[in-house]
């Protein structure tokens, strides 16, 4: 018998009555207890099995659902029935703003921002000509209209928008794409991968490193402190730390 | 006809319901497999991006003739087509000859020496089935322990010239020179055993890169010729094709080979540019496969002392 019903017994009504709802305010709400959704896509270099690896020994995901994308087409169709109720997204993610609110922001060497490196291994490019590779970071057609805000300076003949980051440097090793925009750890790492030595032509406006943002209408459950992960998960994530985002006025 | 403004209204939504960019996709190839997995592929990943396009399914058979491929072509006047082998290649171009000014765009896969095949060909563009030299030689690479900065590899000339041009030029980029060998300059009866030992020989090969060319490696010369060569060579021998770094035939120590899911999400990102960016297939060209898995014969790597790194293989993952 539980204490609430054996209150009921013992005592008159109208201070049972009382009782419970005191007992039933000091009680957790049974939904607070449940695991939240969490889902996590940024083109990062390390593999899913990697990520989650180091995910699944931090205990500040212990009480996340959390659920690793590569490509972007299937995180976002992964959170079409059931929304994730926390992401851990690129920052210029439109989602990030409207049905999400930024909560933690990701940093390297302190930085919040980096810049796309514009990369290629023969000439530089000339307006209008030649193709370019992105990473899909938020749709086809979205992800081209990111990369031409960013850098208004480069304009090719077409651009190519690839599902993964890993994608970038055969695109270029294989002619099959002129340039690319990577990030400069992406670069760091698959061209140490592949012994390939590109060249940086440009670079694009700065933009935030990934952001880890909340469900707007969340209500139950809590998410955990994010700025309480293990150095070794950071930098499995490919940062060096992480700051909870403080609202503008 | 009386045309009210109800029928106005009615005409105007179901326009709008269309979108404007959803396309007719005509998949042709062999009902056998893996072609027809290919296309079941192509088909899921359209509609799983979220593409609008209708897609039909045309079967070009061995038995097939010209007219089997261009009454449905013209029946359906589809915006693209997707042509998995080289009959069905060989079909699209004759009919866009025919078309004159009014030619059917196209993406080509599956088909060998398609750079070669589609050259100067301004309306079907193509993903080559032969696994590029980069793919095999990083792959190699990322899967050993082995030195590969320089390879060796027997081809025809008069075939495959510009696929070796491109090998070299890949290859160049991460720091490997590619010792070619042009089979037709060779004086008497090709024989790879004794070509491949001195070449490896001479300039100090670290592994052999090996040609799907079935005038080159075939069931006559197999036996006799290349797997004895294999044996001897002292180095590993790498290609792009599975079932030669199988352990029955065990001539090549490492094969990447095409992942087929993979290529198809690469037709469809190209059909999406075509439909949907009004790329034209010139501008594309012929692409190399970015994605391959790959198998390690471990036998042969211990036969020649080589250590595998740990996780080596394919990581479904990735």
């Amino acid at each position: 018998m539980g204490l609430a019903s054996l209150a009921a017994h013992r005592f008159p009504v109208f201070l049972s009555g009382w009782l419970l709802l005191v007992l039933s305010l000091l009680r957790p709400d049974p939904l607070q207890g449940a695991d939240l959704r969490f889902g996590v896509f940024y083109p990062h270099y390390e593999t899913v099995r990697i990520i989650r690896r180091a995910v699944e020994a931090d205990p500040v995901f212990a009480r996340l659902d959390v659920e690793i994308f590569s490509q972007y087409r299937e995180f976002s169709r992964a959170g079409k029935g059931e929304a994730f109720q926390v992401i851990l997204v690129p920052s210029f993610m439109p989602a990030c703003s409207a049905e999400y609110r930024p909560a933690w922001q990701f940093l390297k060497g302190g930085k919040e921002q980096f810049r796309y490196l514009l990369v290629g291994l023969g000439d530089p490019p000339v307006p209008g000509k030649g193709s370019v590779a992105m990473p899909d970071l938020t749709g086809r057609q979205e992800t081209r209209a990111l990369f031409d805000r960013i850098d208004g300076k480069h304009s090719f003949r077409n651009s190519k928008v690839v599902a993964k980051a890993r994608d970038l440097l055969p695109m270029l090793a294989m002619d099959n794409a002129d340039f690319i925009y990577i990030a400069p750890g992406n670069l760091e790492y698959f061209a140490r991968q592949y012994r390939l030595k590109p060249r940086i032509m440009g670079k694009t406006s700065p933009v935030g490193y990934p952001l880890i943002c909340i469900k707007r209408d969340l209500r139950a459950g809590q998410p955990p402190d994010f700025r309480l992960l293990k150095p070794e998960t950071l930098k499995a994530l490919g940062f060096t730390g992480i700051k909870q985002v403080v609202k503008k006025r | 006809m009386n045309v009210t403004l109800k029928h106005l209204l009615l005409f105007l939504l179901l326009c709008a319901s269309v979108p404007a960019e959803a396309g007719r996709i005509l998949i042709a190839g062999s009902s056998r497999e893996p072609f027809q997995q290919v296309k079941q592929n192509i088909a899921v990943e359209l509609v799983a991006g979220g593409a609008s396009h209708s897609i039909e399914f045309l079967a070009i058979d061995r038995d097939s003739v010209y007219a089997d491929f261009s009454r449905p072509v013209s029946r359906i006047k589809p915006d693209l087509l997707v042509l998995l082998d080289n009959k069905s290649i060989a079909f699209a171009k004759a009919y866009n000859k025919k078309a004159g000014s009014r030619p059917v765009r196209g993406i080509a896969a599956m088909a060998l020496n398609l750079a070669s095949g589609l050259q100067g060909n301004r309306n079907i563009c193509g993903i080559a089935y032969e696994v590029s030299a980069f793919s095999i030689v990083t792959g190699f690479r990322q899967s050993t322990n082995h030195k590969t900065d320089r390879i060796v590899t027997l081809y025809r000339g008069s075939v495959f010239s510009g696929l070796i041009n491109n090998a070299r030029r890949q290859l160049q980029r991460i720091g490997v020179e590619l010792i070619a060998i042009d089979v037709e300059k060779q004086k008497g009866a090709f024989a790879p055993g004794p070509l491949l030992e001195a070449a490896v020989r001479q300039h100090k090969a670290e592994a052999v890169w090996v040609q799907l060319d079935n005038k080159l490696i075939n069931q006559k010369n197999f036996s006799s010729g290349w797997r004895p060569a294999a044996e001897q060579a002292g180095v590993p021998f790498l290609c792009g094709v599975e079932e030669l770094a199988g352990p029955g035939i065990g001539l090549c120590a490492y094969a990447a080979f095409p992942d087929h899911k993979q290529m198809s999400r690469q037709v469809v990102r190209m059909a999406l540019e075509i439909l949907e960016d009004k790329v034209p297939p010139a501008t594309l060209g012929v692409e190399y496969m970015v994605r391959t898995r790959q198998v390690l014969n471990q036998s042969r790597l211990r036969d020649l002392g080589i250590l595998p790194r740990s996780g080596a293989g394919n990581d479904p993952e990735e």
